[in-house]
């Protein structure tokens, strides 16, 4: 008995060392396997080039279509794609430290407010230098404004952007229209509105818990800046001009004393600063919330949440940009994930040749009424069935009115103190006054900017 | 008290016990075979109204688990085998062998674990690179065994100083095969020490996913708990807990099954180890 | 190697019969130890050493360059209001972490032990189920349960008649400390309840003779028998509890209003949110040097004895 437990310790620990020893080497045995395939037909200069690309779960397969459109294209110059596909979490870690140590893909998809960081620290190939014909006749004229400026830095164009979203309020056009109650297109309608689906009486009739919910801290991330930032627009406010700090304004101040309000005046509650990013409108999804401040991307969700049909949706879903505050304009921000090639790729030609498939209409299209995400490309919003896609074509007119977030290296940093500033105002521990101003010398302080 | 009602007090309090503390883990079960619209519901239902095994094979098939599953194990088997190895002799010295600084030198393996493991990824994937090692799973199964060579050392130490002197040196003089004869003595009785070691060494390594995710390149070669992450923070969907939680339902039924089979072990090999009578 | 070693062996045991000299023997035991010494040298030593050289420097993840800053980045963080709340916050989430985490652990090692038990392995799986999963899926468990609107927590608490809870809004401190309690007491409890086993039976059966109650021999056999595993447990588990942050990273990712940023958290925002890897290092560094301290103080506290008696 003893003698057959060691005898059987010995023999883990045998494979185990075997395993130890060979696991490195599975890639090269991969590589192998897949040239076979072109092997058998002939020539040696038919070998394929190899294209690595790190991606997300929803964008990956669009990839492996375009490349499969360019070999079906290409028999000679035959592309063999390695695709990394992470989670969003994961992507700004992997792509650092990979682009830091020098390892860095042919192409990756990015969150479009890292563009300037990245370009800034000399990481990205401005697209001009590769192509830059295709920069001006498509480019240029086919993408909508604001993602021509979104996605240059100092003047040249670095990332191709692959969807584009927007802020929204989401709110409940069945509830309105029984209460009777118009969708809000002022911060006034937008405060009534909310205060008047956070009534006892009101609340009893539907069901929810509260009036309007929108992500207030850092919890939510990025997602509290960029469905925020809008509230700053329509008052006329912003975080940059001119290369000056000018978030300290008594514009900037109203902005976030609206949202302070909402809270205040127990239209929302100070909860919304512990939500996490998606949970404002999961709270309107699920008949808890009458409003919330959401973004575009939700619309799948939304759907698969509540499980409502097409007619439904129309009927029972509302949506509006942000209303209009003290600039008397509505205002929204257009986010979105990019497409970027690395300075250090090693096919940038051909990571371009297939970013051209991946970004061109066709795909676009399919990928973006696929995934009910708004189309940056002008051409294709035009080109969607009105009927069919009514949401898709009906927001897309929003993209007019949209503006991005600023275009600065340190970006990461001041949406930190953004998020900061409405936390700590939204939750009543500072006064608006005070974080304002503090969060404008923080943000100066960051980005060595003048105020 | 008589004895028949303090077992009987024992009982309620480990039963008692054992519901709260199985009990997130049944519901992590119980929400893995929920339909998403199902997870919104208040109040909950304890017994799903429909059960959705669709998560399961997302999980496995659609989500590459299956594969994360081997990768896990070939990195956890190998760690375990070189961080068992190399402490196996390093442990018999640090037992048998009196030598100046020793209690300098255990505090010091010790004092390895006390940095903060974000902090080395960098430095890491340096020494990785140059040694050509990124994107392979001898680079990071070098890293596990740095790692988890303190505790094993540790562990083992305590058993081989619970194994008396005389016994080797008897064996030895016995004449027969040398070598055999210490392997035949020692490694028996150092059998749950090795177990105990083993299964810290296998969960340290199963759950870890920062260093697979920054040293890896090829998504073929991620473990199961990078893939698991693919599931959350979705930016269109959000995270889809039911397949979420599927996915995370079949990652634990390795370590479960080896935490059930081996505990007895397990408790063994720390026993030694631990407290010297 | 093979026959020295075994001759050497003999030689520490007492045998007469070798033909090395005294220096070769010396050096076995360092033979021995190498290979593991230079592996934890390299990958774990090593980036300690990096560390602290790294804190001296302005070094950006993303820009090549480095510049030598001196101490600037020490100065820095004591000045900064977000790093002394995040210390502080530390220390709280450490000792109720660690205090639960034992006290727990020992609490069901105890019962585990106690003579005439039936069916502990059935028991001792139940117990050990929370430590076959990873801290991400121990976060999203005690994410769904401690939802506010469809957590089974507040169905729970509206069963017993209370209002249901923002736990994570309200109480984001003591939740996540709950969901690290509850993840890992496992470790305190295995460690502990094998140490407990190695307890010989006659010190017991002398206590019984003594007229000791259940109480007294807990208190004055099973503790001070397990000193040593208790002193290892708890400097392991408070090192672990320091380096890692993953739950609050799902939970809370650090608020609301920085109640639950602790360290590793401010260390993670540094190092990858803001590619600052000189501040991130000199924040490694600092919890590097309090881990030291904080295991002097528990060698101090349990006495040195304590740990002469394991070695």
């Amino acid at each position: 008995m003893q003698k057959m437990k060691v005898l059987a310790l010995v023999f883990v620990m045998a494979v185990m060392t075997i395993l130890a020893g060979c696991g490195g080497k599975s890639s090269g045995s991969g590589t192998s396997q897949n040239n076979q395939g072109g092997d058998s037909t002939a020539a040696t200069s038919a070998e394929p080039t190899e294209l690595t690309v790190i991606n997300q779960d929803r964008w990956a397969p669009y990839v492996e279509k375009a490349v499969k459109i360019w070999n079906d294209e290409h028999p000679d110059k035959q592309v063999k794609l390695n695709q990394l596909v992470l989670g969003y979490p994961q992507l700004r870690q992997k792509i650092t430290t990979a682009a830091a140590a020098g390892q860095a893909p042919d192409f990756s998809l990015i969150d479009s407010v890292w563009v300037a960081e990245f370009a800034d620290a000399g990481y990205l190939k401005p697209l001009d230098s590769i192509d830059p014909e295709w920069v001006e006749n498509d480019f240029k004229k086919d993408f909508y404004p604001v993602f021509v400026n979104g996605d240059s830095y100092e003047g040249k164009p670095y990332a191709i952007r692959s969807q584009t979203d927007m802020a929204l309020i989401w709110f409940r056009k069945d509830w309105f229209s029984q209460e009777g109650i118009q969708p809000p297109k002022t911060f006034e309608e937008l405060m009534s509105a909310s205060k008047h689906f956070s009534q006892k009486d009101v609340q009893a009739k539907y069901g929810n818990s509260q009036g309007i919910a929108f992500p207030g801290g850092l919890k939510a991330g990025e997602t509290t800046t960029s469905l925020l930032m809008p509230f700053f627009w329509s008052s006329g406010a912003d975080v940059f001009k001119d290369g000056k700090v000018v978030l300290n304004s008594p514009e900037s101040k109203a902005a976030v004393q609206f949202l302070a309000d909402l809270v205040n005046e127990k239209a929302s509650t100070k909860e919304v600063i512990a939500y996490e990013w998606d949970r404002a409108t999961k709270l309107l999804a699920t008949g808890k919330v009458a409003l919330s401040v959401g973004g575009s991307y939700e619309y799948a969700m939304i759907k698969n949440t509540t499980g409502w049909s097409d007619a439904e949706m129309k009927e029972k879903l509302g949506f509006v940009p942000i209303p209009a505050g003290g600039s008397g304009k509505v205002a929204t921000s257009a986010g979105g994930m990019d497409y970027v090639i690395y300075e250090k790729a090693k096919q940038p030609e051909l990571a371009m040749e297939i970013l051209k498939i991946v970004t061109g209409p066709e795909l676009m299209k399919e990928f973006v009424v696929d995934t009910a995400q708004n189309s940056p490309r002008i051409s294709v919003t035009e080109g969607l069935d009105k009927e069919k896609d009514w949401f898709l074509a009906e927001t897309g007119n929003f993209l007019y009115d949209a503006n991005v977030r600023p275009v600065i290296p340190e970006y990461a940093k001041v949406s930190e103190q953004i998020q900061k500033m409405i936390e700590s105002t939204v939750s009543g521990k500072t006064p608006v006054d005070q974080a304002v101003t503090e969060a404008a010398k923080a943000i100066s302080d960051v980005t060595g900017l003048p105020q | 008290m008589t004895n028949r009602k303090k077992s009987l007090g024992i009982y309620i309090l480990m039963s008692a016990a054992a519901i709260a503390i199985a009990f997130p883990v049944l519901w992590m079960f119980i929400m893995s075979v929920k339909p998403a619209d199902e997870l919104y519901l208040f109040p909950p239902t304890i017994w799903p109204d429909k059960w959705e095994f669709g998560n399961y094979t997302k999980a496995l098939f659609e989500a590459g688990i299956d594969n994360g599953l081997i990768n896990s194990l070939i990195l956890a088997v190998g760690t375990l085998a070189l961080s068992v190895t190399l402490s196996f002799p390093a442990a018999y010295a640090l037992a048998k062998y009196e030598f100046k600084g020793k209690t300098i030198l255990l505090l010091a393996i010790l004092a390895t674990q006390l940095i903060p493991g974000m902090a080395a990824i960098v430095p890491l994937f340096d020494i990785l690179q140059r040694m050509h090692l990124v994107n392979t799973y001898t680079g990071l199964i070098l890293i596990y065994t740095a790692r988890t060579l303190p505790l094993n050392i540790w562990i083992l130490k305590g058993f081989f100083q619970s194994i008396p002197n005389e016994l080797i040196e008897s064996s030895m003089v016995d004449g027969s095969s040398k070598i055999a004869s210490l392997y035949r003595v020692a490694l028996p009785l150092a059998l749950p020490g090795i177990g105990a070691a083993a299964m810290f060494t296998f969960m340290q390594t199963w759950i870890d996913f920062i260093l697979p995710l920054t040293m890896l390149f090829n998504e073929d070669k991620f473990p199961f708990s990078v893939m698991l992450y693919k599931f959350v923070g979705d930016p269109i969907m959000g995270t889809n807990y039911g397949v979420l939680f599927a996915a995370a339902a079949l990652g634990t039924i390795p370590t479960l099954l080896i935490f059930a089979l081996l505990q007895r072990f397990f408790v063994q090999g720390l026993t030694a180890g631990g407290v010297k009578g | 190697m093979g026959q020295s070693l075994i001759t050497a062996i003999r030689d520490n045991t007492g045998s007469t019969r070798s033909r090395f000299s005294k220096k070769w023997a010396k050096s076995i035991p360092f033979l021995l130890m190498l290979p593991a010494l230079a592996v934890m040298g390299l990958f774990a030593l090593f980036p300690v050493i990096n560390a602290f050289r790294l804190s001296l420097y302005d070094k950006q993840l993303l820009n090549p360059g480095e510049t030598f800053v001196g101490l600037d980045h020490y100065s820095q963080l004591f000045s900064n209001g977000e790093f002394i709340n995040a210390l502080k916050v530390s220390v709280i989430y450490v000792a109720g972490s660690v205090a639960l985490q034992f006290l727990v652990g020992l609490a069901l090692a105890a019962l585990l032990s106690a003579q005439g038990v039936k069916g502990k392995r059935f028991f001792r799986t139940a117990f050990i189920l929370p430590y076959t999963l990873s801290e991400l899926v121990v976060s999203l468990i005690w994410l769904q349960m401690l939802d506010t609107e469809f957590g089974i927590i507040n169905y729970f608490a509206t069963l017993l008649g209370a209002d249901p809870q923002n736990w994570l809004f309200d109480f984001a401190l003591p939740a996540v400390i709950v969901a690290n309690v509850w993840w890992g007491s496992t470790f305190s409890l295995l460690m502990l309840e094998s140490a407990m086993q190695g307890i010989p039976k006659e010190l017991y059966e002398a206590a019984e003779v003594d007229g000791c109650t259940s109480w007294g021999k807990f208190v004055h056999i099973t503790l001070p028998s397990i000193r040593y595993v208790s002193l290892l447990n708890m400097i392991m588990i408070t090192l672990y509890t320091i380096n890692s942050f993953g739950i609050i990273f799902v939970l809370t990712a650090g608020g609301p209003l920085g109640s639950t940023d602790v360290i590793g958290m401010f260390m993670w925002r540094s190092a990858f949110q803001f590619m600052d890897l000189g501040l991130g290092a000199t924040i490694s560094t600092i919890i590097f040097v309090v881990n030291i301290l904080i295991t002097f103080v528990y060698i101090r506290l349990f006495g040195l004895n304590t740990l002469k008696e394991g070695a």
